[in-house]
């Protein structure tokens, strides 16, 4: 305990240094939380925002995905890939996730809901029915992410063209 | 993002409400108040977390309510209108023992609740031995004795 140096009736422990320094540090403080409350506005941190999304579009550009950069964890959040399948597949949409992937997510929802799953060695395949031959459609998977931090996807048209994606996932 | 926006509006509301709702409305607690306030919490906390359970979720919608008070305080200091807006103005109610009838009325307050802080707070005995009592910004009444 600091003596108390001056109003020496008073039996007060007064240590200005100390308070100029508290409340130095206290002003770095609330500077440093409102960058992390715009940085949370732009979506850094999850949740939405300008900055939480992006896309990838595949080289032939026939498969393109909106994901969450950002995301949080058991928060929902979305991926939608648009689809335009070579002629040749017929009326049937075959569209996989890589197995790793899926295993850190619980997928909640799909639409349309597929109508076959199939379970390889390393990915999922999503069986979906189109209504003609070569037309682009748009597959939207509600999922919410089970493991933290960094999580890498992969998903693709079955013998076509594959995307790679990479999430940060907030605690 | 969504949790800031939130926690934004919620904040900006629950100022305005409680601002309207006058001083005595939960400057001085009773049970029921105390009850009342438990309930606004609940029916607050559905609008402001929503389905994200994640530890960021909840540090960013606290460090947004914190924020905003921080921003509050700066804002009343650096404006005087914005105190007198947010924060309302001191009110003398009794004068020289006298009440001041009308204002109570308007404020809420009777004569009883001025008799009640005059014996918590000095330890007197009736309104003659009142020089002022003040309805304070905060809602609370405080009481200057008359000198003997």
């Amino acid at each position: 305990m600091a003596a108390p140096t001056r109003r020496s009736e008073l039996e007060i422990s007064e240590d200005m240094t100390f308070q100029r320094r508290s409340w130095l540090v206290e002003r770095a403080a609330w500077i440093l939380l409102g960058a992390i409350l715009v940085a949370a506005l732009l979506g850094v941190f999850g949740g939405g925002g300008p900055a939480a999304s992006t896309d990838r579009v595949s080289e032939d550009g026939n498969l393109s995905m909106q994901y969450d950069r950002f995301s949080r964890i058991e928060a929902p959040t979305r991926l939608r890939v648009v689809v335009t399948p070579p002629v040749e597949a017929g009326t049937t949409l075959r569209l996989w996730l890589a197995r790793e992937y899926v295993e850190a997510l619980e997928i909640e929802s799909i639409l349309p809901e597929p109508s076959r799953v199939e379970a390889a060695s390393d990915r999922y395949v999503f069986e979906f029915p189109l209504t003609a031959a070569g037309e682009t459609s748009t597959i939207l998977f509600r999922v919410e992410p089970r493991e933290a931090w960094h999580v890498e996807g992969r998903l693709g048209i079955d013998g076509g063209s594959e995307l790679r994606f990479d999430q940060f996932v907030y605690p | 993002m969504e949790a800031i926006v939130h926690a934004f509006c919620i904040y900006v509301f629950l100022l305005v409400l409680l601002r309207i709702a006058g001083k005595r409305t939960l400057g001085e607690m009773t049970s029921f108040d105390f009850v009342l306030v438990l309930i606004i919490a609940e029916t607050t906390q559905q609008a402001l977390i929503g389905d994200d359970f994640s530890l960021t979720g909840a540090m960013l919608l606290i460090g947004t309510l914190i924020g905003l008070d921080i921003a509050l305080s700066l804002l009343k200091r650096k404006w005087p209108r914005v105190d007198r807006l947010v924060e309302g103005v001191p009110m003398v109610i009794v004068e020289h023992g006298r009440p001041l009838w009308d204002r109570m009325y308007k404020a809420r307050v009777d004569e009883s609740d001025v008799l009640s802080a005059a014996r918590e707070l000095q330890g007197l005995r009736n309104l003659d031995e009142i020089e002022y009592a003040v309805l304070e910004r905060s809602g609370s009444i405080s009481i200057l004795p008359k000198r003997r």
